[in-house]
């Protein structure tokens, strides 16, 4: 065949497949934040929105992360630290969480964003979620009023929001609100304190207003969740999940490709033994 | 989890074996003995890769993917240009039958999983 035919066909055929590539795969932008995570973009339908912290508990006193759900281990971090997942995945019997990571030293540590942010998974069984307001008014539903309302003496001022009523955490402080804070939900805790829930109001999303004093920040922690978290067995965690099996497959493919290599070689030879003839 | 990293190999080998004797073919490759050139280069730089890929999450940043699969197009471009004699541009038929192959898995890719 000619030079110039293969050649051509050659063009032909690359920038074909260029063009089609092209196109199929442009995307476009999605408004909600989602993780840089392989496996998340490749299962985002299956996946749920979630939206909340997960302390790790793992009951050898160390949380597994894993690669994607039933994935490889790729490392741990020590009981009691918080992390915070935005989509939960469901594998058979368990539940999984995409998490952002940052590693520290030998450990996995909570996001630090002035560094190397990483992600990965999860399971539910190895944490212990943290509670937060929409657990509150599960448990509270009973004391707390609904309906919606807004507090004229809240206007211009720099108020505190707060995670839950009597929380100890504050979300942030929002300064010079207007008439637009609307509350669709009130309770009055144990010290006779009114409190206003706020579902959103100008990007601040679910938080809770001290009505009877909305500036202070020292309003005293009433705990909600008592928090158990496994000890550690050792001082170093456990040996990862998944690594015996990995490592029979590194050596089942390096023997693949010897073995290739060997016959190409011996291919090789043999073309350069029909040559000589 | 060893069960998807298996079928990720295979399934990636043969769809990358498919699309590159496919592009062997139109270029005019016809002996059989560059016919099974083509399979074991495939077999013997697709697996490493792939593994690769999977061991780094999938994660890999371009650059990595960028240097694997320019080492791919070296090794393969070598094998044909000492193994192949008919194969009279190696590495130039290596680079193209690996861009061929990976656009259109991207493709395939992007249409399994419903773009």
């Amino acid at each position: 065949m000619k030079k110039s035919t293969i050649s051509g066909k050659f063009t032909a055929l690359f920038l074909c497949a260029l063009l089609i590539s092209a196109i199929s795969g442009f995307a476009i932008a999605d408004v909600i934040w989602e993780p840089e995570d392989d496996f998340y973009m490749s299962h985002a339908e299956d996946c749920e929105f979630y939206g909340k912290g997960l302390y790790s508990n793992g009951e050898s006193g160390y949380l597994e992360f894993f690669s994607k759900p039933e994935g490889v281990g790729i490392g741990f971090a020590k009981n009691g630290e918080l992390f915070f997942s935005q989509f939960s995945y469901a594998s058979n019997d368990e539940t999984w969480f995409v998490v952002e990571f940052t590693r520290n030293g030998e450990h996995i540590a909570p996001p630090d964003y002035s560094g190397d942010i990483e992600f990965g998974w999860v399971k539910l069984s190895d944490t212990i979620e943290q509670y937060d307001s929409a657990d509150f008014l599960e448990q509270f539903s009973a004391e707390i009023s609904s309906g919606e309302f807004t507090e004229d003496s809240l206007i211009s001022m720099d108020i505190i929001a707060w995670t839950y009523p009597c929380s100890g955490e504050i979300c942030e402080m929002i300064p010079d609100v207007d008439e637009a804070l609307t509350f669709s939900n009130t309770y009055t805790d144990a010290e006779g304190r009114r409190w206003g829930h706020c579902n959103y109001y100008y990007g601040h999303r679910d938080f809770w207003v001290c009505l009877d004093d909305p500036t202070s920040e020292s309003i005293p922690a009433v705990t909600q969740q008592e928090l158990v978290f496994h000890q550690p067995n050792a001082e170093t965690p456990p040996a990862a999940t998944g690594n015996s099996v990995t490592m029979i497959i590194i050596i089942c493919v390096a023997a693949v490709v010897i073995l290739s290599a060997s016959l190409i070689i011996a291919l090789h030879k043999k073309n350069s033994a029909d040559a000589q003839k | 989890m060893g069960n998807e990293i298996i079928s990720s190999l295979v399934t990636s080998l043969a769809l990358t074996l498919v699309l590159e004797l496919l592009f062997a073919l139109i270029c005019g490759i016809r002996r059989w003995r560059e016919i099974l050139l083509v399979i074991l280069v495939n077999v013997m730089t697709n697996p490493p890769v792939v593994l690769t890929h999977n061991l780094m999450r999938l994660n890999s940043p371009v650059f990595i993917t960028i240097a694997l699969e320019a080492a791919v197009v070296a090794i393969e471009g070598f094998a044909y240009k000492y193994s192949a004699s008919s194969i009279k541009r190696p590495f130039l038929f290596s680079f193209g039958a690996n861009v061929f192959s990976y656009l259109l898995g991207l493709l395939a890719l992007h249409i399994y999983n419903g773009g």
